[in-house]
């Protein structure tokens, strides 16, 4: 038996010898097919799955301010950390989450979720590390919890310079204000990166990699002035604040450049913390002076009253008989104040911002002291699309809006509104625009906010004021405005920024808000303005205060125009303007 | 007689099997290489980064010098004396088995639970097991040789401890590649120990009708199986990896990328340390580098079988089968389901993958293979092709002979 089992396992060893040595020939067969004869097949579906194009993030340009030569920056670019996590290597969530937490500032529970595999693999945990917490987290040596570098946006003034500047999101595009409007000379050009990388897309280190190095963006030198843009800040927070106001804006140009040296809005935001705005409040990432249309009111009468000047229809001392209210297409247009005047001048309507004289100016221009005609329409319409209404002024702002004005073509009684602002809708960037006309003696500016381009090479080009019209009204039309508007500051309702050796020109407007329905005006609601500029002989700043539905009584000349005068005042200081008297 | 015989010529050991120890040091450095220039790579998504090759190279590195010992010590230690011991090894590799069902002990990876975690201790029981299976059914052999031809005696006895084999692996621990080695283990030993065709016929049936049901019981062998009838692209599934690992085989080509220079092992390829290693050396060193290895083992296994084929007495021949038949079929299952020519089942590539377990038992067998070598009637490992024949033929005539006597 056992012999015969020897002899059977001989030839039994020599079967499983072939079994063996057939398995392996067909493993060898396959191994050819696989590696010799499908081999370029294979290659390219490695190349395909192993090799990607990447975008090397360009460094984004910074915002600066210069001030007596010096830069300052505005938004700059930190280099920080963000950790993310692959839950697939953590074990014990629970106790990553215990050893996070005090690090990253959060709550273990919330963290928790994060860190426990559900089959995602990229947990963003926290952005903006800072290299010392990024320090800390590393010495823990979590496996799964990964450190990545990025270059984050630092705003140097947080909320000073919020809604002109903007942000820029966690994707790298800005958002709102300059950032978004500059964003592509900013952003500058992405590189190209084909990398060969692992199945997470991370390049691999000292591979085959080809790269289109990337091209920085430009830096832009502001126009604006912090000192101004926090004395403007100040006072308009305490106006909107004492006013119980929902809101409001407040510029300051130089109506002979129309170089923007402040710009706020209030409320608003800090831009280093944007997400921090909750959804009901994302109306303040908008730059309310550039965004918010609104029917201007009595501000307006210096641009029509100028329409009226400069083609020769009235003169300052033009006479009318003010009998309170004027009919035009049967439709009864009155004063504010209900008051009847009698006879008064062109510089009286102005000053006492009589309705009834404005309109008189719009049928003087047609010709016809009865009635409003299709020519004073035109004629009116000419000169207020020359002032740059019905059109965006083209600052550098994102989500600038144009005003609303209606054609020749409308109805009589409509236009005879918008001799006094209403029926109409503007910016507060576009009245001061066309105010800083008035100012300047004639010449309409683009508002501009970037002084200066660095492009990446470190050249700067400077920006040069850009003229869109050489003469809107005369010399001696805008001479003669002005003079009226500061009687408004003298004796009428702009009284309150009088101030002794300085002569300050100014219009106030207290605006109602039309209903939304469209079926006349709210009771309760207005939006009180003052626009002005001083000193009126050598105009050297153009100013325009916006409150928007201020809870206490009384028009302009409580709600805006004491934040006029505390910016003026700082200003006459800040430039060190001698008084003239 | 012929047992005195045997008896007579264990005292007189010759030289053990040197080529088995070259061939075995090979496949380790092989496998020490490919862990050192890979290891590292697969352990970035662990550190977030910081390339650390130690963690896989020095672990392997302290199972390797626990294997050699046990590797030397079992070269060392007289074959004949595993009979007396077998049956508790088995005993006791069973009862490791069911540890994973311990839910402390217990770590399940990918639908199978083959790991056991015993403080910082990790171990694979299966590995044990198979070395007990082998010692136990090579004892089982030998102690009812004289009753093997009957049914109730020789087909029930076997087909049940391949029945707890099958059981252990496949469905408490879910592991089918170590099932499949077991069994394919099991049979060698089965069909060389001379049982008639009949039975070994009757066994063969009822383990592939064993099987199918298996299959049809178990969905996510179902599954494997059903991806490699579909080839399915999806990304987490057992399709994606056999991609992978084609992937891997096929990029590397005739030369192959190169030493370290693999991609595959950046996250694309599952398991690119362990199971897929095979996929791993053909993209680094291409079909060479396959070759080289595929022969190593076809080398090893004919070493194996001439050692079996030369054994002093049937217990040894039996043990050398289980053992040669044992790492046979493990790296045939392992490379034909990276090249897609079975469905794909995780088990180790022997010498060669990550993983102390596997190494430690496989270098153990080894070395009671080479126990037996220096026992043969000819020292097979210095014979050359020819002297070996004639010798064996001389040495099978003369027992034949002394047997007519």
């Amino acid at each position: 038996m056992v012999f015969l089992q020897t002899i059977r396992a001989n030839w039994r060893i020599n079967l499983l010898l072939g079994f063996f040595g057939a398995c392996l020939l067909i493993v060898i067969g396959k191994l050819i097919q696989v590696q010799i004869l499908q081999h370029d097949e294979f290659l390219r579906k490695a190349n395909s799955q192993q090799s990607r194009k990447y975008e090397i993030a360009a460094k984004r340009g910074e915002i600066y301010t210069e001030e007596n030569g010096e830069r300052y920056p505005l938004a700059l670019n930190q280099r920080l950390s963000y950790v993310f996590a692959d839950p697939k290597f953590i074990t014990e969530p629970q106790k990553v989450a215990n050893q996070l937490a005090p690090i990253l500032e959060k709550n273990p529970a919330e963290l928790t979720p994060s860190l426990t595999f559900n089959g995602s693999r990229y947990i963003v945990l926290k952005e903006r590390v800072s290299d010392e917490k990024a320090q800390q987290i590393k010495d823990l040596k979590i496996p799964g919890i990964v450190l990545k570098a990025k270059d984050y946006r630092y705003y140097t003034e947080g909320n000073l310079f919020s809604q002109v500047l903007g942000y820029v999101n966690n994707d790298g595009e800005g958002q709102y204000g300059l950032e978004q409007f500059y964003d592509r000379e900013l952003t500058g050009e992405n590189g190209l990166l084909k990398a060969v990388t692992d199945s997470q897309g991370v390049p691999i280190y000292g591979s085959d990699n080809t790269q289109i190095a990337p091209k920085d963006g430009s830096s832009v030198v502001l126009t604006l002035d912090r000192s101004i843009q926090s004395i403007a800040r100040k006072a308009l927070e305490q106006a909107v604040t004492q006013n119980r106001a929902e809101s409001g804006s407040l510029v300051v140009m130089d109506p002979n450049s129309g170089a923007i040296q402040a710009m706020v809005n209030y409320p608003d935001y800090d831009p280093n913390n944007y997400q921090n705005v909750k959804s009901e409040n994302y109306g303040v990432f908008q730059n309310a002076a550039v965004s918010s249309l609104y029917e201007p009111g009595s501000i307006f009468k210096p641009i029509t009253m100028s329409a009226g000047i400069d083609s020769g229809k009235v003169k300052a001392d033009t006479k009318y008989t003010d009998t309170g209210e004027v009919t035009v297409s049967g439709k009864t247009i009155r004063n504010s104040s209900n008051r009847r005047l009698g006879v008064q001048t062109m510089a009286d309507v102005i000053q006492q911002s009589l309705n009834t004289g404005m309109v008189y100016v719009l049928m003087a221009m047609g010709g016809d002291l009865g009635k409003v005609t299709r020519s004073g329409k035109e004629l009116l319409y000419s000169y207020v699309t020359k002032f740059g209404f019905g059109k965006v002024t083209g600052i550098e702002q994102a989500g600038e809006v144009a005003s609303k004005i209606k054609d020749p073509s409308t109805y009589d009684v409509d236009y005879a509104s918008m001799m006094f602002g209403q029926g109409i809708t503007v910016t507060v960037m576009q009245m001061m625009q066309a105010v800083s006309a008035i100012a300047n003696g004639g010449k309409l500016y683009q508002p501009h906010l970037v002084a200066k381009v660095i492009d990446r090479d470190g050249k700067v080009n400077e920006v040069k004021p850009r003229i869109v019209n050489d003469r809107v009204i005369s010399q001696q039309t805008a001479a003669v405005i002005a003079n009226m508007m500061i009687s408004v500051v003298q004796k009428g309702s702009g009284f309150a920024t009088r101030m002794k050796g300085y002569n300050i020109a100014g219009k106030t407007g207290t605006a109602s808000v039309p209903k939304a329905d469209g079926t006349g005006y709210e009771e309760n609601k207005n939006i009180g303005s003052f626009i002005g500029f001083a000193p009126v002989e050598n105009p050297r700043f153009v100013m325009m205060v916006r409150i928007n539905y201020p809870k206490v009584d009384g028009f302009a000349e409580r709600t805006a125009v004491p934040a006029f005068a505390e910016v003026a005042k700082e200003l006459f200081k800040y430039y060190q303007i001698p008084p003239s008297s | 007689m012929v047992n005195r015989a045997s008896q007579s010529m264990q005292k007189r050991a010759h030289m053990p099997d040197y080529s088995l120890t070259i061939i075995v040091l090979l496949l380790i450095g092989i496998g020490m290489i490919m862990l050192y220039a890979t290891g590292g790579i697969v352990n970035l998504n662990l550190t977030g980064g910081e390339v650390d090759r130690n963690t896989y190279f020095s672990s392997q590195s302290i199972s390797l010098l626990i294997g050699i010992v046990g590797w030397y010590v079992a070269a060392r230690f007289p074959y004949h004396r595993w009979q007396k011991y077998a049956p508790y090894i088995f005993y006791g590799s069973i009862i490791l088995m069911f540890l994973v069902l311990i839910p402390g002990l217990s770590q399940a990876t990918k639908g199978a639970s083959r790991w056991v975690k015993f403080g910082p201790l990790n171990f694979q029981p299966v590995e044990f097991f198979k070395l007990g299976l082998v010692l136990y059914l090579a004892s089982w052999l030998e102690k009812n040789r004289d009753t093997l031809t009957r049914f109730t005696t020789g087909v029930l006895p076997f087909m049940i401890i391949i029945g707890l084999a099958s059981f252990l692996t496949m469905v408490v621990q879910k592991d089918m590649g170590s099932g499949l080695v077991l069994v394919g283990m099991a049979l060698c030993v089965y069909l060389v120990s001379g049982v008639p065709f009949w039975m070994f016929g009757s066994v063969l049936g009822m383990l592939a009708a064993g099987g199918v049901g298996m299959i049809l019981l178990y969905p996510h062998r179902l599954e494997r199986v059903t991806t490699f009838f579909s080839h399915t692209e999806d990304p987490s599934g057992a399709g994606y990896h056999i991609n992978q690992a084609l992937i891997a085989l096929g990029s590397g080509g005739i030369l192959g990328r190169g030493l370290g220079r693999s991609l595959q092992a950046y996250g694309y390829l599952p398991e690119s340390t362990n199971d897929s290693i095979f996929a791993l050396i053909g993209e680094q060193f291409g079909i060479w580098g396959t070759l080289l290895v595929l022969i190593l083992f076809g080398f090893l296994v004919y070493r194996g079988l001439e050692i079996a084929r030369y054994a002093p007495d049937s217990f040894s021949r039996s043990l050398a089968i289980g053992i040669t038949g044992w790492i046979g079929f493990q790296a045939l299952i392992n490379t034909a389901a990276m090249l897609n020519l079975i469905p794909l089942t995780g088990i180790p590539l022997p010498f060669i993958s990550f993983g102390g377990t596997s190494l430690l038992a496989s270098l153990v067998a080894i070395g009671i293979l080479q126990n037996i070598s220096k026992f043969t009637f000819r020292e097979v490992a210095h014979a050359t092709r020819g002297i070996g024949r004639r010798d064996s033929r001389s040495h099978l005539t003369s027992t034949r002979r002394t047997r007519r006597a």
